[in-house]
């Protein structure tokens, strides 16, 4: 198990200067605005001028930029961002009251287009060249050809207005949560399932699986474990790169579905030119994805054992 | 008794890669794989609405006419009008020349930036490969819309920042690929020899390494184009990409969004040729990708 | 009834078949042959002349777009190409099995090697996990690996060739097969581990009393270890005997061509007896013999007519229109 250990500290610590070097990149990014990005920030709470004078000493605003990255990150690791220049409420409020919205939208989607998307990319690579494997191929092409917000305006067309089946905006039911939930999913299971199919079909030929057959062994046992056990691995890998994948289309479902998430947060802010609150859901993103990446390394190691020794100690 | 496909596979493996004959096999063999003939037909037929569209097009897309606003297909306008009266067909065959473009370009972007990274991170190994390695999975994962949001912020919204910004995030995927294919090809036999006879590293990777992964570019690039052209319409259907009055398909349905239930018709049109002009590259992408580098998935 | 000294396993006329875009490749047409008990079996020929294809037939592990579509596989009097395919698994690993060439990539890099030894006896014999274990580490001392006890964890890529082949061995000898079929066990081996495979292989063979297929391209390895031999030409068997019958007395002109390439000694030759032309396609096999294009002694009889495998002395069979009337 240490070589595993090993691997994964490793990741972990080249990961953190990556944090900060993104956190950099963004503090520098809306230094560009124009106007005092941080002063701005504080424009949001009306205060008295004793109050504002602390705040900015606080915040370091009387001090050069570089200094000012550094109380901006000390803000910020506490969990301290400001305060939207809209709404003048605490922007770290703002996102934790959106925050398990968005997290509901997409955790679902991501489970569920594996649930779905496995099996039926197995299906699609044992009759592979048969009418099913056909249909299966079409239909996952065509859903990954198409762009979310359509997906999203025709499922909210068809079952929505016309059929009148389920709600097409707000987050006030379980069936609220359909329409949304299925655009979001769609994509991702076709995905899913071309992956599962193409890598199933090359570890099937593999030696390593006819000589699981030479053993006498179940197909069961040989397509579940010797061949999809291998097959899995890039698909499990990938299921933590879903997720910053995830949250960027959930940005755009969202919108359309008007589910009150973090994604409505996003574009509501740009549009009004709330910087400290984009500015806040971006690095909270961008840090997501950093950690998204160094799980998915873990993982790979996890499951692969030749990465280990590579890559390992 | 062969096939007509089998003979054909057979006097395709047996000549040169150049030449103006073996073009013409190809296409001959491409069009047995009928799911990517249809992909070419879908392409051509796209291709020709852009570059025809001012002579296609009946009236030109910011023609606005207002008493005529929000009419169902007809046949004096086949796909409708919209809430400004302009006619959504024009505006839609407009939107194949956007979209194409747009689409080209941040192909072309992604490819520059991607392969030569590729390149060079495939051929010099060791500390740089790692950078660039690294760096490539880090702006992967990153969901593209939202740095495109990001840099709208900054940049202000229009189509050429949007471009920017979506050829940013996606180049990575030229990159992984085109690596792999370089630290195939580095240690085979042609390579040692080159740098044995004391050629540059420069000469070498464009004259001996970039030739032989032409082809995988070219797979990629019809491979990615249908993503670009499906973010920067993303983009536009938030508001921040193609301002009005240019008829970006996105845009298009971002107005028809909220006359859904009056004039679906708005939104629709653009959509389904959203979808198709993606569907297409698609389809054709795969067709190329099984014959000219089956190696490369997903 | 099956008697002592019946043979263990008789093909008949094997025909397997791959259906490509090209056309069909006749891989195997018309295979016959017979291994018996306690005895090493080699099956000689150049590559691409179908050997592997025959073990491959012999195992049903054929798949698409292959299809064994003629002929009979008698095994302990049942015709294995008849059973369904439930039956069948109950053959593979436990009465018949085959370790293949590339150990690299013949082993499943995910599962230790003490898994993958265990499985078989769990599948076959219903054993509980800790027992199959024991027999799995057990085996690996069998098969001469030091440490089995740490062996049995180790992953597949951290072992050398040789050790591999020894898991192979190791995986496939656990049910106690009667016939092990062993395509080219040790063509990617360093020589010297070559020999120590070959001798693993007898030796568990003394001890067991199972039979070996070898098959193989290196005529050394059958003079030393074969005891019968049967030569393989584009699909078809063209000489079977013992392998000192077929070595001293060569009757096939391919078999006589394929002895008379070995350079023997320093004798000062001038150059290397070889067989002219090349293998033929097996989508567009020459009508007639198969080797006619390439035989010295081709007659029109032989363009036209394929000649069937004639019993020419004891148990020594050959397929040629020089023999026989």
């Amino acid at each position: 198990m240490s070589a595993l250990l090993r691997y994964s500290v490793k990741r972990v610590l080249i990961g953190i200067p990556v944090i900060l070097l993104v956190s950099l990149f963004i503090f520098l990014l809306m230094w560009m605005l124009p106007g005092d990005p941080l002063e701005l920030m504080l424009l949001g709470e009306r205060v008295t001028p004793e109050r504002m004078k602390e705040l900015k000493k606080s915040w370091g605003l009387d001090q050069p930029v570089y200094i000012q990255y550094f109380y901006w990150l000390s803000h910020v690791i506490m969990g301290d961002f400001g305060y939207s220049i809209v709404t003048r409420l605490p922007v770290s409020q703002l996102i934790w009251s959106r925050l398990p919205y968005t997290i509901q939208l997409t955790f679902t989607a991501l489970v569920l287009s594996y649930v779905f998307g496995i099996p039926i990319g197995v299906v699609a690579a044992l009759k592979r060249g048969t009418i099913i494997d056909n249909i299966i191929i079409g239909a996952a092409t065509f859903f990954y050809s198409m762009p979310t917000y359509w997906l999203g305006l025709i499922l909210m067309l068809t079952f929505g207005l016309y059929l009148k089946w389920f709600p097409i905006s707000g987050a006030t039911s379980l069936e609220s949560m359909v329409l949304p939930l299925l655009t979001l999913t769609l994509p991702y299971v076709a995905m899913s399932a071309r992956i599962v199919r193409t890598e199933m079909l090359e570890v099937l030929t593999e030696d390593y699986v006819r000589t699981a057959w030479a053993k006498g062994l179940p197909s069961r046992r040989v397509i579940l474990r010797h061949a999809l056990r291998n097959a899995l691995i890039p698909l499990t890998v990938m299921f933590f790169l879903y997720l910053p994948w995830i949250i960027g289309g959930a940005v755009i479902v969202e919108t359309v579905f008007a589910w009150p998430g973090m994604g409505t947060l996003l574009y509501k802010s740009i549009l009004k030119q709330d910087y400290p609150v984009v500015q806040a859901i971006v690095l909270v993103i961008t840090i997501l994805t950093v950690v998204c990446n160094i799980l998915g390394d873990i993982v790979s190691a996890l499951l692969d054992p030749r990465i280990r020794v590579e890559k390992g100690a | 008794m062969e096939s007509i496909k089998g003979s054909l596979l057979k006097k395709f493996e047996t000549r040169s890669m150049l030449g103006l004959a073996r073009f013409k096999e190809f296409l001959l063999l491409l069009l047995h794989y009928k799911a990517s003939c249809i992909g070419l037909c879908i392409v051509m037929g796209i291709a020709f609405l852009a570059i025809f569209a001012p002579i296609i097009a009946p009236q030109h897309y910011a023609e606005i006419d207002v008493p005529n606003k929000l009419l169902p297909p007809s046949l004096a306008h086949p796909f409708g009008t919209d809430a400004l009266g302009r006619d959504i067909f024009s505006r839609v065959v407009y939107g194949a020349q956007i979209a194409l473009w747009v689409g080209l370009i941040v192909v072309l972007i992604e490819a520059l930036i991607g392969t030569s990274l590729g390149i060079i991170a495939g051929y010099f190994n060791g500390k740089i490969d790692k950078i660039i390695s690294a760096l490539a999975d880090l702006v992967w994962s990153f969901p593209t819309v939202v740095l495109a949001l990001g840099v709208v912020m900054v940049i202000g919204p229009g189509i050429t920042q949007v471009v920017i910004a979506i050829a940013i995030t996606s180049w990575p995927s030229f990159t992984r690929i085109i690596r792999a294919k370089v630290q195939s090809m580095v240690n085979r036999e042609f390579i040692l020899a080159a740098r044995s006879i004391g050629e540059s590293d420069l000469n070498i990777m464009l004259r001996y390494l970039l030739p032989n992964i032409i082809s995988t570019i070219l797979v990629l690039a019809t491979l990615t184009l249908p993503s670009a052209i499906i973010s920067t319409t993303a983009l536009s259907f938030l508001g921040f990409g193609a301002q009005p009055p240019t008829p970006d398909w996105g845009a298009m349905l971002s107005e028809g969004a909220s006359l859904l239930i009056k004039a679906p018709w708005v939104a629709t049109f653009p959509g389904i040729f959203i979808v198709i002009t993606a569907l297409g590259f698609n389809l054709l992408g795969d067709g190329l990708r099984d014959l000219l580098d089956p190696k490369l998935r997903w | 009834m099956i008697y002592v000294d019946a043979p263990l396993l008789t093909v008949k006329n094997l025909k397997t078949y791959f259906y490509l875009s090209k056309g069909v490749l006749k891989a195997v047409d018309g295979v016959s042959l017979t291994i018996k008990r306690n005895e090493v079996f080699c099956l000689v020929g150049e590559t691409g002349c179908g050997k592997s294809v025959t073990a491959l037939s012999i195992m049903r592990l054929i798949f698409h777009p292959g299809k064994i579509v003629d002929g009979n596989i008698i095994y302990e009097g049942i015709d294995l190409l008849k059973l369904p395919e439930s039956e069948m698994r109950k053959i593979r690993g436990k009465e018949i099995a085959m370790i293949f060439q590339s150990p690299m990539k013949s082993l499943n890099p995910v599962f230790n090697i003490g898994y993958q030894i265990s499985e078989a006896p769990i599948v076959h014999f219903n054993l509980p996990h800790e027992d199959a274990w024991k027999k799995a580490v057990e085996l690996i001392g069998k098969v001469k690996m030091p440490d089995p006890e740490i062996r049995a964890k180790s992953y597949p890529h951290v072992l050398s060739g040789g050790m591999r082949q020894r898991s192979m061995i190791a995986m496939m000898i656990s049910c106690e097969p009667k016939l092990l079929i062993a395509d080219e066990p040790t063509t990617a081996l360093d020589v010297t581990v070559q020999a120590q495979i070959m001798d693993l292989l007898l030796e568990i063979k003394k001890r067991s009393g199972m039979s070996i297929m070898l098959i193989t391209h290196n005529f050394g390895l059958v003079a030393e270890r074969g005891d019968d031999v049967a030569v393989m030409y584009s699909g078809k068997v063209v000489e079977e005997g013992s392998v000192k019958d077929v070595f001293d007395e060569p009757l096939h002109p391919y078999t006589r061509g394929l002895l008379g390439c070995i350079p023997v000694g320093f004798k000062r030759k001038t150059e290397i007896d070889y067989i002219p032309g090349t293998l033929p396609s097996p989508i567009n096999p020459p009508v007639g013999c198969r080797f006619h294009p390439r035989c010295k002694y081709a007659t029109e009889k032989c363009v036209k007519e394929e000649p069937q495998l004639i019993e020419i002395g004891k148990n020594h069979t050959v397929a040629c229109h020089l023999y026989g009337e």
